[in-house]
């Protein structure tokens, strides 16, 4: 009985909001669609990026306002829909829901929820577009973004609200560095949101499985454009994808972005571009597409406290071809975010994963960001590899090599080896910092590089039942004084005994 | 210097305003000749979307259809004449509507028809 008169409640309820005045509209008419785009003449007060209604619940955006004719991008099946149609505009402009309830949930750039568990229930809609926060509400990046990958923290360190580059060939490990750092973030207090774009719909699924199966969907969004839909929701997920992250920046909280990829974004941008007959530049991109990119990325900030402090951070990711690097899209993104990471296949090939080019990439502000333990050991182990690199080519046309140079290409294959790190293996920063200053004290002289696996996954069980807790004094003190130093020192020195012991 | 269409559009319509039948037609006779002389036929397009606009501009309103479940009485099109002065009205039939009427004017629609207001009430009960 109970349900009965629920039912009917909610049905007053809906009701209630039901209104029998005829009220005003405007409206168009289709001169021709196709391609996924239509042109409409009428919609002579139509605002750019407004939802239009087109017959059978096909949504799509005024995107090119010309004298006489207005020209729209179609979210949905355009097989219904012919010469003739009227076209309805909704006085809105294009908006997706968010609320907390976005979070665990796979949805499409529009909002709607393609998991099947139900609509999103949402009391605000908020613009896809917006402007990015001006000077005055930002401050310099200072906490770090920890990704739980050694060569990462250690080298290319991330903040929030830092834009860091992912770039690569394809089958670099760009995606598995964006899903570690989802993973890494449980209990870190920051809601992640990926955007796959144009990626095969199996790849994708296989994906939140991933993440599901390491409780990490409990904070994450999954904003779904895939291969088989039009370009234009291609083309709309990142903003999609950044309003939802804004929405948890703006309550002061900390959000993450992943945009995988924008060099198919800036494709399908091309395609609707091409599509409405704007002038081809170079690689047949319109002039634009600069913009395109530039304005989604500036939306990744860090708040100061009087806006709340929240931050939002962008992971892009650009896909080369044949490492070419200085292609039109690579070189537009390089030049936007604040940094780079950049992954070759020969690396990759060779078996050190993640394939990180160390000298091509960059962190402009991270190290702000950075721990001072971590700082303290980074310098070194940056110059360590840099001289390693030259000293590797030259010793590659010597046989007799003097003593100091062997020992220090002997440290920098061992520190190679010990960067290497398996997908889904992320490390919190106390135990990357305590690896990191076993190699560059030269506590591992006398191992062999082929060890070095079985040397650090011990020490990882050694260190976190020591009873000295030195694990927990370098995370509660984020430095390394002296008397941390010294007490880690001495475990990894009893530890190396242990090794030794059970080698032999 | 050649008169652009939309001044041509002005001229044509301050010319054939409040004249009779037969008249307008000799204005517009000459109207086309004056064109011809003057190579601007090929522009006719944009002037005939001039004349368009201009009349706009004058009277608010080009073009008014409205759409009706039954026959509209006699009296219900001389007050629609009345408040569209100037503008032709085009009047339809459709039983579709079941009741009410779906006033369109240029590209603004005023929607009061029942079937209109069904399907809002569609919409609303599936918004669940």
């Amino acid at each position: 009985m109970a349900k009965k008169t629920e039912i009917i409640d909610a049905l007053k309820t809906q009701l209630a909001r039901f209104s029998a005045e005829a009220k005003e509209e405007q409206i168009g008419t289709v001169l021709s669609v196709g391609d996924g785009i239509a042109r409409m003449s009428g919609l002579s007060q139509v605002q750019s990026m407004e939802m239009l209604e087109f017959p059978g619940q096909v949504y799509g955006v005024a995107f090119n306002l010309e004298e006489d004719s207005v020209g729209a991008i179609l979210f949905g099946d355009t097989k219904e829909i012919k010469e003739g149609d009227t076209v309805k505009s909704t006085g809105r402009i294009l908006s997706i829901p968010v609320c907390n309830g976005v979070l665990g949930r796979v949805v499409d750039p529009l909002g709607h929820p393609l998991d099947g568990k139900g609509k999103i229930q949402a009391k605000e809609y908020q613009p896809i577009e917006k402007i990015a926060p001006g000077v005055m509400t930002r401050k310099s990046v200072h906490v770090p973004l920890q990704t739980g990958i050694k060569a990462i923290d250690s080298m290319i360190p991330i903040g929030r609200g830092q834009r860091e580059l992912i770039i690569g060939d394809r089958q670099t490990g760009k995606t598995a560095i964006a899903i570690d750092t989802i993973v890494n973030q449980k209990g870190q207090n920051v809601k992640c949101i990926y955007v796959a774009i144009g990626q095969k719909e199996s790849k994708i699924a296989k994906m939140v499985a991933r993440l599901e199966a390491a409780g990490a969907m409990e904070y994450t969004t999954v904003v779904v454009a895939g291969a088989s839909d039009p370009a234009s929701m291609s083309y709309i997920a990142p903003y999609a994808g950044c309003t939802i992250g804004e929405f948890f920046r703006d309550k002061g909280e900390d959000a993450l972005v992943i945009y995988d990829d924008l060099s198919k974004h800036a494709w399908a941008y091309r395609e609707i571009s091409l599509l409405l007959r704007r002038p081809p530049g170079r690689e047949a991109y319109p002039g634009d597409v600069f913009y395109l990119h530039s304005r989604l990325l500036e939306r990744a900030t860090c708040m100061n406290e009087e806006n709340g402090g929240g931050t939002l951070t962008a992971l892009p990711i650009i896909e080369t071809q044949s490492g070419d690097v200085s292609a039109y899209i690579p070189t537009n993104v390089i030049s936007i975010t604040d940094g780079q990471i950049y992954l070759e296949s020969d690396l990759f090939y060779r078996g050190i994963r993640p394939a990180l080019n160390v000298g091509l990439s960059v962190s402009r502000v991270g190290s702000s960001a950075q721990t001072k333990a971590m700082k303290k050991v980074a310098g070194k182990l940056r110059l360590d590899l840099a001289q390693f690199r030259e000293l590797e080519a030259f010793a590659q046309f010597a046989t007799d090599l003097d003593e100091n140079t062997r020992k220090q290409i002997e440290r920098g294959r061992l520190t190679t080896e010990l960067l290497k790190q398996p997908q889904y293996q992320t490390l919190p920063f106390e135990e990357q910092v305590a690896t990191i200053y076993a190699v560059i004290n030269g506590l591992l002289d006398t191992f062999k590089p082929e060890q070095m696996h079985a040397w650090e996954k011990g020490l990882y069980v050694f260190l976190r039942s020591s009873s000295t807790n030195v694990l927990g004094m370098i995370r509660e003190k984020k430095q390394l004084d002296e008397e941390v130093e010294k007490t880690l020192k001495q475990a990894i020195n009893d530890y190396n005994e242990e090794f030794i012991r059970s080698q032999s | 210097m050649a008169a652009t269409p939309k001044q041509l559009a002005t001229v044509y319509l301050k010319a054939t305003e409040s004249c009779e039948e037969k008249e307008l037609e000799e204005i517009s006779k000459q109207f086309v000749v004056y064109l011809k002389e003057h190579y601007l036929l090929p522009k006719t397009h944009a002037i005939l979307a001039a004349i368009d606009q201009a009349w706009k501009e004058q009277y608010g309103v080009s073009q008014v259809k409205i759409t009706t479940a039954y026959p509209l009485t006699k009296k219900a099109l001389q007050t629609l004449e009345k408040y569209a002065h100037g503008a032709s009205v085009e009047t339809c039939v459709d039983p579709a509507l079941i009741g009410g009427a779906r006033l369109q004017i240029d590209d603004r629609i005023l929607d009061g028809s029942v079937q209109g207001q069904l399907s809002s009430l569609k919409q609303i009960l599936l918004e669940i």
